[in-house]
């Protein structure tokens, strides 16, 4: 567990300390919403979760690295969008792999590309954030993501 | 069960059936990659099962504690740069994946927060938040997270503003699925001229009795055919 994860459930668990000596009956009320909020979304999540597994062991990350092993940096770093847009990975196991990348001749252009799209866009995750926002705003909040992420790439390229 | 109800819950729950059908093919074709699958997934159900019922529960409580007000002050339309920073900053010290930014975005939207926020907020979270950058040092080189750092804030920021001008809040409140816009939908329903006639203070307090208190639909009394109709159509739905 990370800093922030434990700093996360130690503040709800004050917060809910905090409240229910100041009014039992409102911390109820706000625990009631909490759940209905649990209970509106838990299947969906745990689908997604459930595909994301799927698709990364049918897509290990050793494929990406030989994909992306030979490429130019242009379409490295349109294929590290794509893939970073596609699934979903936790931090931890996406920084190794970008540095492994790296080590092994990829640019760092396609790298901050395929960081970003992964955890900015979601498609994996679309259905989700429709549930919550419409369809509308998904898609503007991700095609716009896409686009910033490869701007980021382009101007880390020039920097770097 | 018969099969119009079976076909009904399927329906609703379409990602969790594509997922299970996914899974059979899968299993299917090869055990071991089912396995597998099973096993990775845990992983991210763990990490779930750590974050979001304490995300859950934090927002809870501010939506029975914070006022409208103040989140509109710190997050609303008028909250300007002061208002992006805030924004930035609550992602920034976020945890877990993006997935369990939607809750609270939410719920700040739901609050008053204006959508150009809502949008940075899910931003930060997803890709400068505090750990992940820490881990990004360690493994990218500390030079190649500042630049990405100084590249990405300003980009989301501009992508919240631009999604803001896109998307309007009444487009996001009729096309969430979340049952909580209720109130927000009715008020969109309602004439919107907030003129007292029947007796609440504006149409948003109108909606409010509307769904808490099951007061007479019929209540407002300069509401045409088709605001009747649109509310009719909400309130059956609760």
């Amino acid at each position: 567990m990370d800093i922030t994860t434990i700093a996360l459930i130690s503040l709800a668990v004050i917060l809910l300390v905090w409240s229910f000596k100041k009014d039992g009956k409102k911390t109820k009320k706000g625990l009631k919403v909490a759940t209905n909020m649990g209970k509106g979304i838990v299947v969906e999540i745990v689908s997604i979760l459930a595909l994301i597994g799927l698709f990364l062991t049918l897509v290990p990350p050793d494929t990406i690295r030989i994909i992306l092993g030979d490429t130019s940096v242009h379409i490295a770093t349109l294929i590290s969008a794509a893939f970073g847009t596609v699934t979903l990975i936790p931090a931890f196991v996406a920084f190794p792999l970008a540095s492994s990348l790296v080590d092994q001749g990829a640019h760092l252009v396609s790298m901050a590309a395929f960081i970003t799209t992964l955890t900015m866009v979601g498609f994996i995750t679309a259905p989700i954030e429709i549930e919550y926002f419409g369809k509308r705003f998904t898609l503007v909040r991700n095609v716009l993501s896409f686009l910033a992420a490869i701007a980021i790439s382009i101007g880390m390229g020039l920097i770097l | 069960m018969n099969l119009g109800k079976l076909l009904g819950s399927l329906k609703k729950n379409k990602i969790a059936t594509f997922t299970i059908f996914a899974y059979i093919v899968v299993f299917v074709y090869s055990p071991y990659l089912g396995l597998d699958s099973l096993k990775m997934t845990s992983s991210y159900f763990i990490e779930m099962l750590q974050i979001l019922p304490a995300v859950f529960v934090v927002m809870g409580l501010v939506e029975v504690w914070v006022s409208r007000d103040t989140i509109m002050g710190i997050f609303g339309k008028g909250s300007g740069l002061k208002g992006r920073f805030a924004s930035v900053l609550i992602g920034s010290f976020s945890a877990g994946p993006i997935y369990a930014a939607f809750p609270v975005c939410y719920t700040l939207l739901k609050k008053g927060s204006a959508v150009s926020n809502i949008v940075i907020i899910l931003s930060a979270w997803a890709v400068v938040k505090m750990p992940m950058l820490i881990v990004e040092a360690q493994f990218m080189g500390v030079s190649f997270m500042i630049v990405r750092y100084i590249f990405t804030v300003p980009a989301i920021i501009m992508i919240g503003v631009i999604t803001g001008k896109i998307v309007s809040k009444e487009n996001i409140i009729k096309n969430s699925s979340k049952e909580g816009l209720l109130v927000e939908r009715i008020e969109l329903a309602l004439p919107g001229h907030s003129c007292g006639a029947c007796d609440y203070k504006s149409c948003r307090e109108t909606a409010r009795a509307l769904v808490l208190e099951d007061i007479d639909p019929n209540v407002c009394p300069v509401a045409d055919e088709s605001n009747k109709k649109e509310l009719r159509k909400l309130l059956q739905g609760t």
